[in-house]
């Protein structure tokens, strides 16, 4: 009985209520922004089909053999990728063969595909290429150069 | 005999004395969270809305998260430590309040709900509703269980926000009520 009254008596000292201070936590949660990647075609891609190899240069706007001119605008610094559809070699109509891109921040990404934006976060490619066209091919000759751009 | 009881009630003592600043204790899981990922800056404020179970849904404005998956919320746990003895814990109410911390961030947070409840009852009988604060009572934890609730919340994003990590905090505190 003695030790059933301690046992009773333990809990009621442990159970004692003390100075009970609120607690607090301080959870966080998180995200990152990043800012879009904006792309604008200033100027389409024109290519004379019988020139093996069309200049970067550009002298005006949409004269013949001029470079497709592509505005990019994003997070200051970061580098960016471009991505081309695989070739193929069965498809039909014209298509754009040795691709030249340069950047004007990083010269001549051909190769490499990848550049960096600027401090103020703009880049300007310069995209042009040789024009192959079928011999059977009636009209204006046309090719698609669908590109994908996206940060690395 | 004598001397064992004794013993307890001088062990049960020194753990009351020891843990009289910790009652109740607020812990959450898992550390950061949620995370919602990258998101895409918009030209005007975005909420995102994140429910109990994670679900992340666009309410307003043009940002654009680029994950369409669902997060981890986080689970908020109180307890009292060892048979939630401490300050007769296990028999007294709880109050639980959330806020918001406001700050200078990109994001924060402008809407708190709770999840389901396990482990403890609401003293109202129903969950608290759902706002910029939540404050709401337990109904005594008793001797074994650890209360647990998910976090969901509603997020918001400036516009034209800085790129980079932005982290939105919020404060969860637990203290006895009568």
């Amino acid at each position: 009985m003695t030790a059933l009254r301690l046992l009773i008596l333990a809990g009621l000292i442990a159970g004692l209520p003390t100075v009970a201070a609120a607690q607090s936590e301080r959870p966080t949660a998180t995200l990152t922004v990043q800012r879009g990647l904006s792309i604008s075609t200033v100027s389409p891609m024109r290519l004379q089909p019988t020139t093996p190899d069309a200049g970067l240069s550009v002298t005006g706007s949409n004269l013949i053999d001029a470079p497709a001119m592509i505005r990019i605008s994003g997070d200051p610094g970061r580098v960016y990728r471009i991505r081309l559809p695989q070739a193929d070699a069965d498809q039909g109509g014209s298509v754009i063969e040795d691709l030249r891109i340069w950047s004007a921040t990083s010269g001549d990404i051909s190769d490499t595909r990848v550049a960096r934006l600027d401090l103020q976060g703009h880049d300007l490619l310069r995209v042009s290429g040789r024009l192959r066209v079928r011999l059977d091919e009636e009209g204006e000759p046309v090719a698609a150069l669908p590109l994908s751009i996206d940060y690395e | 005999m004598k001397r064992t009881i004794a013993g307890l009630c001088a062990a049960l003592t020194l753990l009351a004395a020891g843990q009289a600043q910790a009652d109740p204790t607020v812990t959450h899981s898992p550390a950061t969270a949620p995370t919602l990922g990258t998101t895409i800056r918009g030209s005007s404020a975005t909420t995102f809305s994140i429910s109990t179970a994670g679900a992340v849904s666009r309410t307003s404005g043009n940002a654009i998260r680029l994950s369409t998956s669902s997060v981890t919320t986080p689970t908020i746990n109180i307890s009292c430590g060892l048979l939630n003895l401490n300050s007769l814990c296990a028999l007294r109410y709880i109050r639980v309040t959330i806020t918001p911390v406001t700050g200078s961030g990109a994001a924060h947070i402008t809407r708190l709900r709770v999840g389901s409840l396990t482990g403890a009852t609401y003293r109202t009988g129903s969950a608290p509703a759902e706002g910029g604060s939540v404050t709401f009572d337990l109904n005594p934890l008793g001797l074994l269980t650890t209360a647990s609730f998910k976090l969901g919340m509603d997020v918001q994003l400036a516009a034209g926000a800085a790129s980079g990590n932005t982290t939105f905090d919020y404060i969860v505190t637990v203290q006895f009520t009568t």
